[in-house]
């Protein structure tokens, strides 16, 4: 579904992700993971056609987002880490938006559905303006489900959710993958994403460190044990990279 | 442009347009409405004799708007997209000139309220309402569009041309035409300030492309108003073909300056200025004395301002660049001493009232709290002392400016009597505390942040005008009550103390009253309902 080759990506003078090559097939949920500026909003920004790559290429179930944007970008959504909303737009209206956007036919029983499963309802004619931070999270999430996405970027999604919203996120998260797409998630919070999650990808300095399921990075790393938590992978990976650095 | 973007435009702007109308039916809503509209009957019955802006539009127009699309060259919000904007267009399978079409269309909402608000000023319409609406619409717009085109050629140079080539290009957009005005300046000493604006052929050139513009304000004739407007239109159709056209990749600008933008809000609602972070934590202040709990609030006001003073810098060139037009064009112009003294007292009025209503770009009280009115209520401080020590530095700085100029331009210009220089040095910080007491009162009944959502920001474009125009309606009938009561105590008693005094004391009057109003203000507002978003 996702396919990245070589993705160069610089500010000024400072490599913000430095040749990253990672694939994503469709069922598939990665968690995207890595110590603050390691790169992966430039990575998903990148993904999602907002920045250009100084080098390298991304392909969106097979269209070249460089030489066909507007098909590549069909296939994707991207729910940025602070959910911007049109202040002065309804719940409801943001979904229309989405529809329109994306030129999608009869949305309006799935919009229906997206605003039940997310607890919307109630909200449903209300602006943006006065929605908390949790409830227009929700509402980008739904808005990027409207066009059923091939590819599902999410990025630090759990911020600002209460549990009951997070439990529900994933379950809409998993019907999502289950249904052959894939999703691309970055969080913090690697004890809450663990358990969804079927590979990850960890991040330093713009560059790939691991990728792969948790036992497999867990075997690349000397002294892990196969059941480590990711928490305990994550430490271990950047850590060790660090040491070897010094 | 793409069909979700025309229904986004609508919606968007049907949505304002009624969130603007449910305010006007609140009580204070109602109130801004009726001053507004007082506000107008009042200048039209004040000026209906006067030839007003309207006779001048052919004369001084054109280069003043052309010198404001130069300005527009140094801004940077050219390419700015609203983070909603960012988050949803622009991975959306959307096309660039639809992109660059709809932000246009989103900015054109505050050229035509603003068209549409001057036009309702008898004194800025000329040959009818029509024509003045829709010639002023056109100079908003033309301002806005060529600030994005100026913006994109300016990224596109950056992308093509050598660091020295720009320079060169930046150099020969600024300087040449200024050097060409001051060299003829200093050759036609034979015409009059208004005749050399008529006759001058550097000011011709400048303003060239504005022309057609004021032309459709002024247009005596449905023809004349069909070629102004169609060559006006004609001209903003090219410079959004060449925005669509450049290669440049304004995505990232846009993302840069969302931002920027989140950072400058965040700086803001944590008690910073509008202009940027503060690194300095050298330059401190000894604390004031207690003085019932103002002492601390204004030592933390002054300490803030000290530390991030670019607000206040970017006010002192203003004023700075207010005088030095006023000295130097008479000494350009051969030492004329009837202009030389027109000059002076124009310089006076200006930096007098010009940190009067420039407030927001200090904005050391109240509105730079807007966050932190809980913090601010839960101080054991009385609301008056509170009030006290949130304007004393404020009203303090705007006075120091005010008095530097005054003194400045009376030495230099002979603009005013020495005596009447130092009446208007004596009153100035009462009148700071008044015009100070009004914004933060205006604040506190209608909280807004002091600075737009984005450029498109029509009800804050709405908020200033309507903001500046009442303020300065009222300083304008306090002045003018000071200087009645100050000839009237003069003429009854015949002693210059009392026609100083009898206003001096009216004027603390009011400050004490003013003062009293803001706290009580600052005491009725709920942090649960006013603070906007």
């Amino acid at each position: 579904m996702l396919v990245v080759k070589e993705l160069t990506k610089r500010f000024e003078d400072r490599v913000a992700v430095d040749a990253l090559a990672f694939e994503v097939r469709g069922g598939e949920v990665l968690g995207l993971v890595g110590p603050n500026g390691a790169g992966k909003t430039t990575t998903l920004r990148c993904i999602a056609g907002i920045l250009a790559p100084d080098a390298g290429a991304i392909e969106i179930d097979g269209v070249d987002l460089a030489r066909n944007p507007l098909a590549a970008k069909r296939k994707l959504a991207l729910v940025p880490d602070e959910p911007h909303l049109f202040a002065r737009l309804s719940v409801w209206e943001h979904l229309e938006l989405a529809a329109r956007l994306y030129d999608v036919s009869g949305w309006e029983p799935l919009a229906r559905d997206l605003i039940e499963e997310l607890e919307l309802a109630p909200r449903r004619d209300t602006l943006a303006e006065a929605l908390s931070r949790g409830m227009r999270q929700k509402v980008a999430v739904a808005s990027a489900l409207i066009h059923a996405p091939g590819l599902l970027m999410l990025d630090e999604p759990l911020v600002g959710l209460d549990p009951r919203g997070i439990r529900t996120l994933f379950g809409t998260l998993r019907r999502h993958a289950g249904a052959g797409r894939a999703v691309v998630m970055s969080s913090h919070l690697l004890g809450q994403i663990e358990p969804h999650c079927t590979r990850f990808l960890i991040l330093r300095e713009g560059a790939k460190l691991f990728h792969g399921s948790k036992a497999e990075i867990a075997a690349e790393l000397p002294a892990m044990r196969h059941d480590a938590s990711l928490e305990e992978i994550f430490f271990g990976a950047t850590e060790a990279e660090a040491s070897a650095q010094r | 442009m793409s069909h979700p973007l025309v229904w986004l435009w609508w919606r968007d702007s049907r949505n304002v347009a009624a969130s603007l109308l449910a305010r006007l039916r609140q009580p204070r809503g109602a109130l801004a409405v009726a001053g507004l509209v007082l506000f107008c009957a009042a200048v039209g019955y004040t000026t209906q004799t006067s030839p007003g802006f309207a006779r001048n539009v052919n004369v001084y127009g054109a280069p003043s708007v052309m010198a404001l699309v130069m300005l527009g060259a140094f801004s940077p919000l050219g390419l700015y997209f609203r983070p909603a904007d960012v988050d949803w267009l622009l991975t959306a399978p959307l096309t660039r000139a639809g992109l660059v079409v709809y932000n246009i269309a989103l900015r054109a909402r505050t050229a035509f309220l603003s068209g549409l608000f001057l036009s309702l000023l008898p004194t800025w319409r000329g040959a009818g309402w029509w024509q003045a609406f829709t010639g002023y619409t056109l100079v908003f717009l033309l301002l806005q569009i060529s600030g994005q085109w100026l913006a994109v050629v300016r990224a596109w140079f950056a992308l093509h041309l050598a660091a020295v080539a720009r320079w060169a290009v930046a150099l020969a957009f600024t300087v040449l035409p200024v050097a060409a005005v001051l060299i003829e300046l200093h050759a036609r000493t034979d015409l009059g300030f208004r005749d050399f604006f008529r006759e001058s052929l550097a000011l011709a050139v400048i303003g060239a492309p504005a022309r057609p513009f004021l032309a459709t304000a002024a247009a005596p004739t449905a023809l004349a108003w069909l070629a102004a407007a169609g060559g006006s239109l004609a001209i903003l159709f090219a410079l959004i073909a060449h925005i669509c056209v450049l290669d440049v990749p304004y995505r990232e600008a846009a993302i840069r300056h969302s931002e920027r933008r989140a950072l400058r809000f965040a700086r803001m609602r944590s008690g910073g200025g509008a202009f940027g972070a503060s690194r300095s934590t050298v330059r401190r202040i000894p604390m004031f004395p207690y003085l019932a709990g103002a002492g601390p609030v204004a030592w933390r006001q002054i300490q803030e301002l000290v530390r991030n003073p670019r607000g206040v810098l970017l006010l002192l060139s203003i004023i700075g660049l207010v005088s030095g037009a006023s000295i130097l064009i008479p000494l350009v112009r051969g030492g004329d001493p009837e202009l030389t003294v027109r000059m002076g007292r124009t310089g006076i009025f200006l930096v007098t009232f010009l940190p009067l209503l420039m407030g927001d770009n200090l904005a050391c009280d109240f509105r730079r709290d807007l966050d932190r009115m809980g913090q601010l209520k839960s101080w054991p401080i009385r609301s008056l002392a509170l009030a006290t020590g949130q304007i004393a530095p404020a009203a303090a700085f705007a006075t120091t400016v005010q008095v530097i100029g005054v003194i400045v331009l009376t030495a230099t210009t002979s603009a005013i009597t020495r005596g009447v220089a130092l009446l208007i040095i004596g009153l100035m910080p009462v009148v700071s505390w008044v015009a100070l007491c009004i914004d933060n009162l205006l604040f506190l009944w209608m909280p807004y942040r002091t600075v737009p959502e984005d450029p498109g920001d029509v009800a804050f474009v709405g908020r200033t005008f309507a903001t500046a125009l009442f303020k300065f309606t009222v300083l304008t009938t306090i002045l003018g009550a000071t200087l009645t009561i100050g000839g009237a105590a003069l003429r009854f008693t015949g002693s210059p103390v009392a026609a100083v005094g009898v206003p001096l004391a009216c004027l603390l009057g009011a400050c004490v009253y003013g003062t009293a109003a803001v706290a009580s203000a600052f005491r009725r507002y709920d942090i649960a309902r006013h603070a906007p978003v």
